[in-house]
């Protein structure tokens, strides 16, 4: 056998994706479990540890017809800007107090009131939705109806405008708006496996060392004369392997 | 000449037993010119000693008049390892007292219970065994068993570790590189080839030493292991 020099030792380094691939076909086992441990504990928590709320909705519409009974286009126009108007007002204090008042609210303050409301007005549309978040239901709805008579009744006199009218009145509903407990389950669940997949290959591309025959022909232009495997681990070795650093030193 | 005995000498499980078989072969390929062969790693643990071990008694099986040298004189393991003991003595000789000019060479070759198969053992380690390494003795040991011996295997401490290889290789016709898969960083296994390269030690081969052989990669299932071995799996080693 001639001597063999070996290639000189080549510093960048290609990813083969298909080992990448591999990695994922190696462990799927691995991914699996985490990604059912992950949706399991995603959804167990949504379930059993975050309340969950509930979301009712009234509907206004604020045109005033001016003149006639017809509505023309500036009527549209002011119906608009009153829109506007409205989203601002209809969380003032002393909405929120009468609110508060009518209903016997305990346990509420105007800025706990406050943040449960969410004022919606459409571009482009003069329709006014009040949405109450809470954790009951009835409350949420009572709530939204209560700020719904309130806008009707006590605002136009602040505004000096005519009143709004009721489209729909809240119901109380019957699913939760939050949390999805399924749906956070499921994003729990890739992310997890994402996560772990993440991880083989961070730890595969910073891999530093000898795995395969291909690694040795690939880095030094050599292939090994023989691949001793690892059963004999125990026995080929006086000390347990250790992890080898740069630099050797040691005996 | 003495006997010495090995009592932890073992027989291997089949695919070990043919991954040494496979390195015997390949060895014997390389031709009658590389006889004296120093088995080395990068760093501890690779699994020089077992290879040197395994390959020696091999190398032996086929009816060749072998030697192994233990020259990991700061830190052999190869007595501890493979229980050697000779007889009754109580302060037997080896290498570190013929180098340190105290015994003929004659007295630290013993014979194994494996036909053909001599050893010259290390008793004592020594701290520092430089100048013992680069007396002269050394060289006039291998020039003359040389001339006795078919192959003559030489166990040497790693080369990222200490410059104790790199005294021993010019007394050799070539080196095995004993790579631990998957734990030794490429880098120190570039360095060990340059080192022997340095001093123009050729590369006679390189080992693997504890392969997964399963798992490696996406190529494993062309490799030579993965096809055979599920015929040969069920054989139990003899």
């Amino acid at each position: 056998m001639e001597e063999r020099r070996p290639r000189g030792y080549n510093e960048e380094e290609e990813i083969d994706l298909r080992e990448i691939l591999f990695l994922f076909r190696q462990n799927v086992l691995r991914i699996l479990i985490a990604a059912i441990i992950g949706g399991i504990l995603a959804w167990s928590v949504s379930y059993f540890w975050i309340d969950p709320t509930y979301k009712a909705t009234s509907k206004l519409y604020v045109v005033s017809a001016s003149s006639d009974s017809v509505v023309n286009l500036s009527d549209l126009q002011i119906g608009s800007k009153l829109a506007l108007d409205y989203e601002e007002l209809l969380l003032t204090r002393p909405v929120m107090e009468s609110t508060i008042q009518n209903l016997h609210l305990k346990d509420e303050t105007v800025g706990s009131l406050r943040s449960k409301i969410d004022i919606d007005n459409p571009k482009e549309t003069r329709i006014l939705k009040i949405t109450v978040t809470s954790k009951d239901p009835q409350y949420s709805a009572d709530i939204a109806n209560e700020m719904a008579k309130l806008a009707i009744t006590w605002l136009p006199s602040v505004m000096e405008s005519n009143a709004p009218n009721l489209v729909e009145s809240a119901v109380p509903p019957t699913a939760q708006a939050a949390p999805h407990c399924v749906r956070n389950g499921v994003i729990a669940a890739v992310a997890a496996a994402a996560f772990v997949y993440g991880c083989y290959v961070v730890a595969f591309l910073l891999d530093d060392t000898i795995r395969t025959d291909e690694d040795m022909e690939r880095y030094f232009g050599v292939t090994p004369m023989a691949d001793i495997p690892l059963e004999n681990a125990e026995k080929s070795n006086a000390n347990a392997p250790q992890r080898a650093r740069k630099g050797g030193g040691g005996k | 000449m003495k006997q010495l005995q090995m009592k932890a000498m073992q027989s291997l499980p089949y695919r070990s037993k043919e991954a040494i078989n496979r390195l015997r072969v390949n060895l014997s390929y390389c031709g009658a010119r590389y006889k004296r062969i120093m088995i080395t790693s990068s760093v501890p643990g690779e699994g020089k000693s077992f290879t040197s071990v395994y390959l020696w008694r091999a190398m032996a099986e086929t009816g060749k008049h072998v030697l192994l040298i233990d020259a990991d004189i700061r830190r052999s393991t190869l007595r501890s390892q493979y229980q050697m003991s000779v007889g009754r003595e109580q302060h037997p000789v080896g290498l570190v007292n013929y180098l340190a000019g105290q015994v003929p060479l004659k007295e630290i070759i013993y014979s194994t219970d494996i036909p053909g198969a001599d050893i010259i053992p290390v008793f004592r380690n020594i701290a520092n065994p430089t100048l013992l390494l680069t007396s002269p003795a050394f060289g006039t040991m291998m020039e003359t068993l040389a001339e006795q011996y078919d192959y003559i295997f030489i166990d040497t401490p790693p080369l990222d570790s200490v410059s104790d290889g790199l005294q021993i290789a010019p007394h050799c016709d070539g080196a095995l590189l004993v790579v631990h898969c998957g734990s030794t960083p490429r880098k120190l296994v570039d360095s060990s080839i340059k080192q022997l390269e340095t001093i123009n030690c050729p590369l006679v081969g390189t080992v693997l030493n504890q392969v997964e052989m399963r798992k490696t990669s996406y190529y494993y299932r062309y490799s030579r292991y993965g096809y055979y071995n599920k015929y040969y799996r069920n054989e139990k080693g003899s």
